[in-house]
Protein backbone atom coordinates (compact mmCIF):
# COMPACT_ATOMS: atom_id res chain seq x y z
CA UNK A 1 0.00 0.00 0.00
CA UNK A 2 1.34 3.41 -0.86
CA UNK A 3 2.05 5.95 1.86
CA UNK A 4 -0.22 8.48 0.18
CA UNK A 5 -3.16 6.15 0.18
CA UNK A 6 -2.48 5.14 3.75
CA UNK A 7 -2.34 8.78 4.84
CA UNK A 8 -5.52 9.55 2.91
CA UNK A 9 -7.30 6.62 4.53
CA UNK A 10 -6.16 7.57 8.01
CA UNK A 11 -7.16 11.19 7.54
CA UNK A 12 -10.54 10.24 6.15
CA UNK A 13 -11.11 7.76 8.96
CA UNK A 14 -10.17 10.35 11.57
CA UNK A 15 -12.83 12.68 10.23
CA UNK A 16 -15.42 10.31 11.64
CA UNK A 17 -16.30 10.77 15.26
CA UNK A 18 -17.68 13.23 17.76
CA UNK A 19 -17.06 16.89 17.17
CA UNK A 20 -19.37 18.48 19.74
CA UNK A 21 -18.86 18.38 23.48
CA UNK A 22 -22.20 17.70 25.20
CA UNK A 23 -23.46 20.51 27.42
CA UNK A 24 -23.62 18.15 30.37
CA UNK A 25 -19.82 17.96 30.39
CA UNK A 26 -19.46 21.73 30.52
CA UNK A 27 -22.12 21.81 33.26
CA UNK A 28 -20.14 19.26 35.25
CA UNK A 29 -16.98 21.32 34.84
CA UNK A 30 -18.82 24.44 36.01
CA UNK A 31 -20.08 22.56 39.08
CA UNK A 32 -16.60 21.42 40.00
CA UNK A 33 -14.77 24.71 39.55
CA UNK A 34 -15.43 26.12 43.03
CA UNK A 35 -13.93 23.00 44.60
CA UNK A 36 -10.93 22.95 42.27
CA UNK A 37 -8.17 25.13 43.61
CA UNK A 38 -5.95 26.84 41.09
CA UNK A 39 -2.30 26.03 41.57
CA UNK A 40 -0.05 28.87 42.47
CA UNK A 41 2.75 29.70 40.17
CA UNK A 42 6.03 31.47 39.99
CA UNK A 43 5.91 33.89 37.13
CA UNK A 44 8.94 34.65 35.12
CA UNK A 45 10.32 38.11 35.20
CA UNK A 46 8.08 40.98 34.45
CA UNK A 47 9.56 42.36 31.33
CA UNK A 48 9.45 46.08 30.97
CA UNK A 49 9.68 47.38 27.45
CA UNK A 50 12.57 49.64 26.71
CA UNK A 51 11.64 53.29 26.97
CA UNK A 52 11.98 55.35 23.86
CA UNK A 53 13.99 58.56 23.85
CA UNK A 54 10.99 60.84 24.42
CA UNK A 55 9.85 58.78 27.39
CA UNK A 56 13.32 58.88 28.88
CA UNK A 57 13.39 62.67 28.64
CA UNK A 58 9.90 62.93 30.16
CA UNK A 59 10.86 60.66 33.04
CA UNK A 60 14.07 62.63 33.63
CA UNK A 61 12.15 65.94 33.76
CA UNK A 62 9.59 64.44 36.14
CA UNK A 63 12.38 63.15 38.38
CA UNK A 64 14.02 66.60 38.50
CA UNK A 65 10.72 68.21 39.48
CA UNK A 66 10.13 65.66 42.25
CA UNK A 67 13.65 66.13 43.60
CA UNK A 68 13.25 69.94 43.50
CA UNK A 69 9.95 69.88 45.40
CA UNK A 70 11.13 67.40 48.02
CA UNK A 71 14.47 69.19 48.39
CA UNK A 72 12.83 72.58 48.87
CA UNK A 73 10.70 71.16 51.68
CA UNK A 74 13.80 69.90 53.44
CA UNK A 75 15.57 73.22 53.00
CA UNK A 76 12.60 75.21 54.28
CA UNK A 77 12.22 73.11 57.41
CA UNK A 78 8.68 72.91 58.78
CA UNK A 79 7.32 75.61 56.56
CA UNK A 80 4.49 74.16 54.60
CA UNK A 81 3.76 75.27 51.11
CA UNK A 82 0.78 77.63 50.85
CA UNK A 83 0.28 78.62 54.47
CA UNK A 84 1.21 78.53 58.13
CA UNK A 85 2.69 75.34 59.46
CA UNK A 86 0.61 73.08 61.59
CA UNK A 87 1.16 73.23 65.32
CA UNK A 88 1.02 69.49 65.52
CA UNK A 89 4.35 67.88 64.76
CA UNK A 90 4.35 65.58 61.83
CA UNK A 91 4.97 61.92 62.54
CA UNK A 92 8.26 60.83 61.05
CA UNK A 93 8.41 57.42 59.47
CA UNK A 94 9.54 54.86 61.97
CA UNK A 95 13.02 53.60 61.30
CA UNK A 96 12.02 50.27 62.81
CA UNK A 97 8.77 49.72 60.94
CA UNK A 98 7.26 46.26 61.38
CA UNK A 99 7.98 43.89 58.53
CA UNK A 100 5.18 43.59 56.02
CA UNK A 101 3.91 40.30 54.69
CA UNK A 102 5.45 39.54 51.32
CA UNK A 103 2.46 39.88 49.03
CA UNK A 104 3.25 40.20 45.35
CA UNK A 105 4.57 43.74 45.72
CA UNK A 106 5.99 45.23 42.56
CA UNK A 107 8.70 47.12 44.43
CA UNK A 108 10.25 45.85 47.61
CA UNK A 109 12.38 47.84 50.00
CA UNK A 110 12.59 46.76 53.62
CA UNK A 111 12.07 43.65 55.71
CA UNK A 112 9.32 41.23 54.82
CA UNK A 113 7.65 38.24 56.43
CA UNK A 114 7.48 35.14 54.26
CA UNK A 115 4.10 33.42 54.06
CA UNK A 116 4.01 30.36 51.87
CA UNK A 117 2.70 27.99 54.53
CA UNK A 118 5.82 28.26 56.64
CA UNK A 119 4.67 27.92 60.23
CA UNK A 120 7.69 29.62 61.80
CA UNK A 121 8.45 33.31 61.36
CA UNK A 122 10.93 33.86 58.58
CA UNK A 123 11.78 37.41 57.52
CA UNK A 124 14.14 38.78 54.93
CA UNK A 125 15.50 42.25 54.14
CA UNK A 126 15.18 43.13 50.47
CA UNK A 127 16.72 46.19 48.80
CA UNK A 128 14.93 48.53 46.43
CA UNK A 129 14.64 47.25 42.92
CA UNK A 130 13.57 43.78 43.88
CA UNK A 131 9.98 42.53 43.55
CA UNK A 132 7.82 39.82 45.07
CA UNK A 133 6.18 36.79 43.51
CA UNK A 134 3.23 35.93 45.71
CA UNK A 135 4.10 35.49 49.36
CA UNK A 136 7.16 33.29 48.84
CA UNK A 137 9.45 34.67 46.17
CA UNK A 138 11.75 37.69 46.11
CA UNK A 139 13.04 38.50 42.64
CA UNK A 140 16.23 40.28 41.77
CA UNK A 141 16.40 43.60 39.94
CA UNK A 142 16.54 41.78 36.60
CA UNK A 143 13.60 39.55 37.41
CA UNK A 144 13.76 35.81 37.82
CA UNK A 145 13.86 34.65 34.22
CA UNK A 146 16.79 33.60 32.07
CA UNK A 147 19.26 34.69 30.94
CA UNK A 148 20.24 37.09 33.73
CA UNK A 149 17.58 36.92 36.41
CA UNK A 150 17.66 35.42 39.86
CA UNK A 151 15.39 34.99 42.84
CA UNK A 152 15.06 33.47 46.27
CA UNK A 153 12.11 31.23 47.08
CA UNK A 154 10.94 30.08 50.48
CA UNK A 155 8.70 27.06 50.91
CA UNK A 156 8.06 24.03 53.08
CA UNK A 157 8.80 20.82 51.20
CA UNK A 158 9.24 17.14 51.83
CA UNK A 159 8.60 15.49 48.46
CA UNK A 160 10.48 15.58 45.18
CA UNK A 161 8.98 14.74 41.83
CA UNK A 162 10.18 11.39 40.54
CA UNK A 163 10.63 12.78 37.06
CA UNK A 164 11.02 16.54 36.66
CA UNK A 165 9.64 16.33 33.14
CA UNK A 166 6.71 14.01 33.74
CA UNK A 167 4.26 14.98 36.42
CA UNK A 168 2.26 11.81 35.89
CA UNK A 169 5.09 9.76 37.40
CA UNK A 170 4.15 11.27 40.74
CA UNK A 171 6.11 12.14 43.84
CA UNK A 172 8.84 10.44 45.80
CA UNK A 173 7.88 9.43 49.36
CA UNK A 174 8.07 12.32 51.82
CA UNK A 175 11.32 12.88 53.70
CA UNK A 176 11.21 13.70 57.37
CA UNK A 177 14.64 15.10 58.19
CA UNK A 178 16.87 17.82 56.81
CA UNK A 179 19.61 15.31 56.05
CA UNK A 180 17.30 12.86 54.30
CA UNK A 181 15.77 15.56 52.11
CA UNK A 182 19.21 16.92 51.24
CA UNK A 183 20.40 13.43 50.32
CA UNK A 184 17.29 12.83 48.22
CA UNK A 185 17.97 16.03 46.29
CA UNK A 186 21.66 15.23 45.90
CA UNK A 187 21.06 11.72 44.57
CA UNK A 188 18.09 12.45 42.34
CA UNK A 189 18.61 11.20 38.80
CA UNK A 190 16.63 13.99 37.16
CA UNK A 191 19.33 16.64 37.55
CA UNK A 192 22.93 17.15 38.53
CA UNK A 193 23.67 18.04 42.12
CA UNK A 194 26.49 18.43 44.57
CA UNK A 195 26.78 16.44 47.77
CA UNK A 196 25.07 18.08 50.76
CA UNK A 197 27.21 20.28 52.95
CA UNK A 198 26.44 22.11 56.17
CA UNK A 199 25.06 25.62 56.06
CA UNK A 200 24.05 28.00 58.84
CA UNK A 201 21.14 30.38 58.39
CA UNK A 202 20.52 32.79 61.25
CA UNK A 203 22.10 30.30 63.63
CA UNK A 204 20.15 27.30 62.37
CA UNK A 205 22.33 24.54 60.99
CA UNK A 206 20.97 22.95 57.85
CA UNK A 207 22.18 21.49 54.59
CA UNK A 208 22.79 23.04 51.21
CA UNK A 209 22.74 21.24 47.87
CA UNK A 210 23.51 22.91 44.56
CA UNK A 211 21.27 21.62 41.78
CA UNK A 212 21.60 22.31 38.04
CA UNK A 213 19.12 21.56 35.28
CA UNK A 214 21.17 19.68 32.66
CA UNK A 215 21.83 21.71 29.54
CA UNK A 216 20.40 19.03 27.24
CA UNK A 217 17.05 18.99 29.03
CA UNK A 218 14.02 19.53 26.80
CA UNK A 219 11.40 21.27 28.89
CA UNK A 220 7.83 20.91 27.64
CA UNK A 221 5.32 23.51 26.64
CA UNK A 222 4.16 24.03 30.20
CA UNK A 223 7.64 25.33 30.95
CA UNK A 224 8.04 23.23 34.08
CA UNK A 225 11.05 21.37 35.35
CA UNK A 226 9.38 19.89 38.41
CA UNK A 227 11.26 19.92 41.68
CA UNK A 228 8.95 19.65 44.67
CA UNK A 229 5.26 18.88 45.06
CA UNK A 230 2.75 17.93 47.66
CA UNK A 231 -0.61 16.27 48.03
CA UNK A 232 -2.38 19.63 47.78
CA UNK A 233 -1.13 20.07 44.27
CA UNK A 234 1.34 22.82 45.12
CA UNK A 235 4.43 22.64 42.98
CA UNK A 236 7.84 24.19 42.73
CA UNK A 237 9.64 24.02 39.44
CA UNK A 238 12.55 25.37 37.46
CA UNK A 239 12.39 27.06 34.10
CA UNK A 240 15.43 26.63 31.92
CA UNK A 241 18.33 24.26 31.18
CA UNK A 242 21.43 25.53 32.95
CA UNK A 243 19.44 27.07 35.78
CA UNK A 244 21.20 26.62 39.13
CA UNK A 245 19.46 26.25 42.48
CA UNK A 246 21.22 26.64 45.81
CA UNK A 247 18.85 24.66 47.98
CA UNK A 248 19.29 25.49 51.64
CA UNK A 249 17.26 23.20 53.85
CA UNK A 250 16.59 23.98 57.49
CA UNK A 251 14.20 22.69 60.11
CA UNK A 252 11.94 25.44 61.42
CA UNK A 253 9.53 24.48 64.21
CA UNK A 254 9.64 20.88 63.07
CA UNK A 255 8.94 21.84 59.46
CA UNK A 256 11.39 21.27 56.63
CA UNK A 257 11.85 24.62 54.94
CA UNK A 258 13.71 25.12 51.68
CA UNK A 259 15.30 28.51 51.14
CA UNK A 260 16.27 28.28 47.52
CA UNK A 261 18.34 30.86 45.69
CA UNK A 262 18.42 30.34 41.94
CA UNK A 263 20.25 31.95 39.07
CA UNK A 264 21.36 31.35 35.48
CA UNK A 265 24.71 31.20 33.76
CA UNK A 266 24.11 34.79 32.60
CA UNK A 267 23.38 36.23 36.04
CA UNK A 268 25.93 38.93 36.81
CA UNK A 269 28.43 38.69 39.64
CA UNK A 270 26.98 41.85 41.21
CA UNK A 271 23.49 40.34 41.20
CA UNK A 272 24.82 37.14 42.75
CA UNK A 273 26.49 39.22 45.45
CA UNK A 274 23.19 41.06 46.04
CA UNK A 275 21.43 37.71 46.27
CA UNK A 276 23.91 36.56 48.91
CA UNK A 277 23.34 39.76 50.87
CA UNK A 278 19.62 39.08 50.91
CA UNK A 279 20.25 35.47 51.97
CA UNK A 280 22.48 36.71 54.78
CA UNK A 281 19.68 38.96 56.02
CA UNK A 282 17.28 36.09 56.71
CA UNK A 283 16.03 35.92 60.25
CA UNK A 284 14.21 32.91 61.63
CA UNK A 285 12.32 33.19 64.93
CA UNK B 1 -7.46 31.94 21.08
CA UNK B 2 -8.69 34.94 23.02
CA UNK B 3 -5.67 35.62 25.20
CA UNK B 4 -7.67 38.13 27.22
CA UNK B 5 -10.00 35.30 28.29
CA UNK B 6 -7.01 33.16 29.14
CA UNK B 7 -5.50 35.94 31.23
CA UNK B 8 -8.74 36.56 33.09
CA UNK B 9 -9.17 32.86 33.76
CA UNK B 10 -5.59 32.70 35.01
CA UNK B 11 -6.57 35.23 37.65
CA UNK B 12 -9.40 32.99 38.83
CA UNK B 13 -12.31 34.44 36.85
CA UNK B 14 -14.66 31.46 36.62
CA UNK B 15 -16.96 33.02 34.04
CA UNK B 16 -14.03 33.81 31.80
CA UNK B 17 -12.86 30.24 32.17
CA UNK B 18 -16.28 28.84 31.26
CA UNK B 19 -16.31 31.01 28.14
CA UNK B 20 -12.89 29.63 27.34
CA UNK B 21 -14.05 26.07 28.01
CA UNK B 22 -17.04 26.56 25.71
CA UNK B 23 -14.74 27.88 23.00
CA UNK B 24 -12.24 25.02 23.16
CA UNK B 25 -14.44 22.21 24.45
CA UNK B 26 -15.58 20.89 21.08
CA UNK B 27 -12.06 20.78 19.72
CA UNK B 28 -10.66 19.06 22.81
CA UNK B 29 -13.49 16.56 22.78
CA UNK B 30 -12.97 15.79 19.12
CA UNK B 31 -9.33 15.03 19.84
CA UNK B 32 -9.99 12.93 22.93
CA UNK B 33 -12.68 10.98 21.11
CA UNK B 34 -10.29 10.15 18.33
CA UNK B 35 -7.53 9.14 20.71
CA UNK B 36 -9.65 7.02 23.02
CA UNK B 37 -12.15 5.68 20.45
CA UNK B 38 -14.90 5.66 23.06
CA UNK B 39 -17.59 8.26 23.67
CA UNK B 40 -17.88 7.89 27.44
CA UNK B 41 -14.15 7.79 28.03
CA UNK B 42 -13.65 10.78 25.77
CA UNK B 43 -16.26 12.82 27.66
CA UNK B 44 -14.62 11.94 30.96
CA UNK B 45 -11.17 12.77 29.62
CA UNK B 46 -12.33 16.11 28.24
CA UNK B 47 -13.99 16.98 31.52
CA UNK B 48 -10.85 16.10 33.47
CA UNK B 49 -8.69 17.99 31.01
CA UNK B 50 -10.82 21.13 31.37
CA UNK B 51 -10.54 20.93 35.15
CA UNK B 52 -6.79 20.40 34.88
CA UNK B 53 -6.60 23.44 32.61
CA UNK B 54 -8.46 25.51 35.19
CA UNK B 55 -6.24 24.20 37.99
CA UNK B 56 -2.94 24.75 36.19
CA UNK B 57 -3.83 27.84 34.19
CA UNK B 58 -1.98 30.24 36.53
CA UNK B 59 1.17 28.32 35.65
CA UNK B 60 0.88 28.95 31.92
CA UNK B 61 3.51 31.57 31.30
CA UNK B 62 2.49 32.65 27.82
CA UNK B 63 -1.28 32.85 27.18
CA UNK B 64 -0.58 32.75 23.44
CA UNK B 65 0.58 29.17 23.89
CA UNK B 66 -2.70 28.10 25.42
CA UNK B 67 -3.71 25.80 22.56
CA UNK B 68 -0.57 23.68 22.56
CA UNK B 69 -0.56 23.59 26.34
CA UNK B 70 -4.21 22.50 26.51
CA UNK B 71 -3.51 19.56 24.19
CA UNK B 72 -0.80 18.40 26.51
CA UNK B 73 -3.19 18.34 29.45
CA UNK B 74 -5.80 16.65 27.29
CA UNK B 75 -3.43 13.87 26.29
CA UNK B 76 -2.54 13.39 29.96
CA UNK B 77 -6.24 13.08 30.75
CA UNK B 78 -6.58 10.53 27.98
CA UNK B 79 -3.76 8.54 29.55
CA UNK B 80 -5.50 8.65 32.90
CA UNK B 81 -8.83 7.57 31.45
CA UNK B 82 -7.28 4.73 29.48
CA UNK B 83 -5.52 3.51 32.62
CA UNK B 84 -8.62 3.86 34.72
CA UNK B 85 -10.76 1.95 32.30
CA UNK B 86 -8.93 -0.84 30.63
CA UNK B 87 -12.17 -2.57 29.72
CA UNK B 88 -12.64 -1.05 26.34
CA UNK B 89 -16.15 -0.79 25.04
CA UNK B 90 -15.57 -0.38 21.34
CA UNK B 91 -18.03 1.68 19.40
CA UNK B 92 -17.44 -0.08 16.16
CA UNK B 93 -20.00 0.85 13.63
CA UNK B 94 -20.70 -2.06 11.31
CA UNK B 95 -22.65 -1.13 8.25
CA UNK B 96 -25.49 -3.41 7.22
CA UNK B 97 -24.70 -5.62 4.24
CA UNK B 98 -27.11 -3.88 1.88
CA UNK B 99 -25.19 -0.62 2.27
CA UNK B 100 -22.16 -2.26 0.75
CA UNK B 101 -23.10 -1.53 -2.78
CA UNK B 102 -19.83 -2.17 -4.58
CA UNK B 103 -16.22 -3.16 -4.18
CA UNK B 104 -15.14 0.37 -3.19
CA UNK B 105 -17.67 0.59 -0.38
CA UNK B 106 -16.75 -2.88 0.75
CA UNK B 107 -13.10 -1.97 0.72
CA UNK B 108 -13.83 1.20 2.63
CA UNK B 109 -15.59 -0.64 5.43
CA UNK B 110 -12.83 -3.19 5.60
CA UNK B 111 -10.24 -0.45 5.73
CA UNK B 112 -12.07 1.34 8.52
CA UNK B 113 -12.47 -1.79 10.58
CA UNK B 114 -8.83 -2.61 10.17
CA UNK B 115 -7.76 0.91 10.96
CA UNK B 116 -9.87 0.79 14.08
CA UNK B 117 -8.21 -2.41 15.21
CA UNK B 118 -4.75 -1.26 14.30
CA UNK B 119 -5.26 2.06 16.04
CA UNK B 120 -6.48 0.42 19.23
CA UNK B 121 -3.27 -1.55 19.39
CA UNK B 122 -1.27 1.67 19.57
CA UNK B 123 -0.29 3.30 22.85
CA UNK B 124 -1.87 6.61 23.80
CA UNK B 125 1.49 8.25 22.97
CA UNK B 126 1.34 7.01 19.41
CA UNK B 127 -2.36 7.70 18.99
CA UNK B 128 -1.90 11.28 20.18
CA UNK B 129 0.76 11.94 17.59
CA UNK B 130 -1.41 10.51 14.80
CA UNK B 131 -4.46 12.53 15.85
CA UNK B 132 -2.65 15.82 16.42
CA UNK B 133 -0.78 15.54 13.13
CA UNK B 134 -3.33 13.96 10.82
CA UNK B 135 -6.58 15.22 12.32
CA UNK B 136 -5.58 18.69 13.52
CA UNK B 137 -2.98 19.14 10.79
CA UNK B 138 -0.43 20.24 13.33
CA UNK B 139 3.17 20.33 12.07
CA UNK B 140 5.46 17.89 13.84
CA UNK B 141 7.22 20.75 15.62
CA UNK B 142 3.91 21.89 17.08
CA UNK B 143 3.03 18.34 18.08
CA UNK B 144 6.37 18.11 19.86
CA UNK B 145 5.70 21.35 21.68
CA UNK B 146 2.22 20.23 22.66
CA UNK B 147 3.39 16.88 23.98
CA UNK B 148 6.58 18.19 25.53
CA UNK B 149 8.86 15.79 23.68
CA UNK B 150 11.59 16.30 21.08
CA UNK B 151 10.60 16.49 17.42
CA UNK B 152 12.63 13.35 16.75
CA UNK B 153 10.48 11.45 19.22
CA UNK B 154 7.33 12.68 17.51
CA UNK B 155 8.71 11.64 14.14
CA UNK B 156 9.58 8.16 15.33
CA UNK B 157 6.23 7.74 17.07
CA UNK B 158 4.42 8.77 13.92
CA UNK B 159 6.51 6.39 11.85
CA UNK B 160 5.82 3.55 14.23
CA UNK B 161 2.12 4.33 14.40
CA UNK B 162 1.69 4.56 10.64
CA UNK B 163 3.65 1.37 10.19
CA UNK B 164 1.25 -0.32 12.61
CA UNK B 165 -1.77 1.02 10.77
CA UNK B 166 -0.33 -0.01 7.42
CA UNK B 167 0.26 -3.51 8.76
CA UNK B 168 -3.32 -3.65 9.97
CA UNK B 169 -4.60 -2.59 6.57
CA UNK B 170 -2.34 -4.93 4.63
CA UNK B 171 -3.05 -7.86 6.89
CA UNK B 172 -6.59 -8.16 5.77
CA UNK B 173 -7.19 -8.84 2.17
CA UNK B 174 -10.05 -11.13 3.08
CA UNK B 175 -13.71 -10.35 2.41
CA UNK B 176 -15.39 -8.23 5.04
CA UNK B 177 -17.03 -10.04 7.87
CA UNK B 178 -19.47 -8.42 10.17
CA UNK B 179 -18.26 -9.14 13.64
CA UNK B 180 -18.17 -7.59 16.99
CA UNK B 181 -14.80 -6.50 18.23
CA UNK B 182 -13.94 -7.16 21.84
Amino acid sequence: MSTDRETRLVRSWLEEGATVLPDRVLDAVRDELPATRQRRSVWPARRFPRMNRLSQVAVAIAAVIVVAVVGSRFLLGNTSVGGQGSAAPSVPPSPTASPQLLNDQGNLDGRYIIGSGITGRVTVAVPAGWSAGGDWVVRGPNGNAAPAGMAIRFYPATQLYKNPLRESDGLEPPETTVGALANAIATHRGWTATAPTDVTIDGLVGKVVHVTIPLDTVIGSDGKFLLFGDANGDQVWGFTPGQVFDMNIVGVDGQLVVIEAFHYPGTSASDLAAQQTVLDSIEID
Amino acid sequence: MDTELVTRAQRGDEEAFMSLAAAVGDRLHAVSHRILRDTDLAEDATQQALLAIWRDLPQLRDPARFDAWSYRLLVRACYAESRRNRQWAPNLRILPTDEMAGPDALSSVVDRDQLERGFRRLSIDHRAVVVLHHYLDMPLESVAEALGVPVGTVRSRLLHAMRGLRAALDADARPARQEAVR
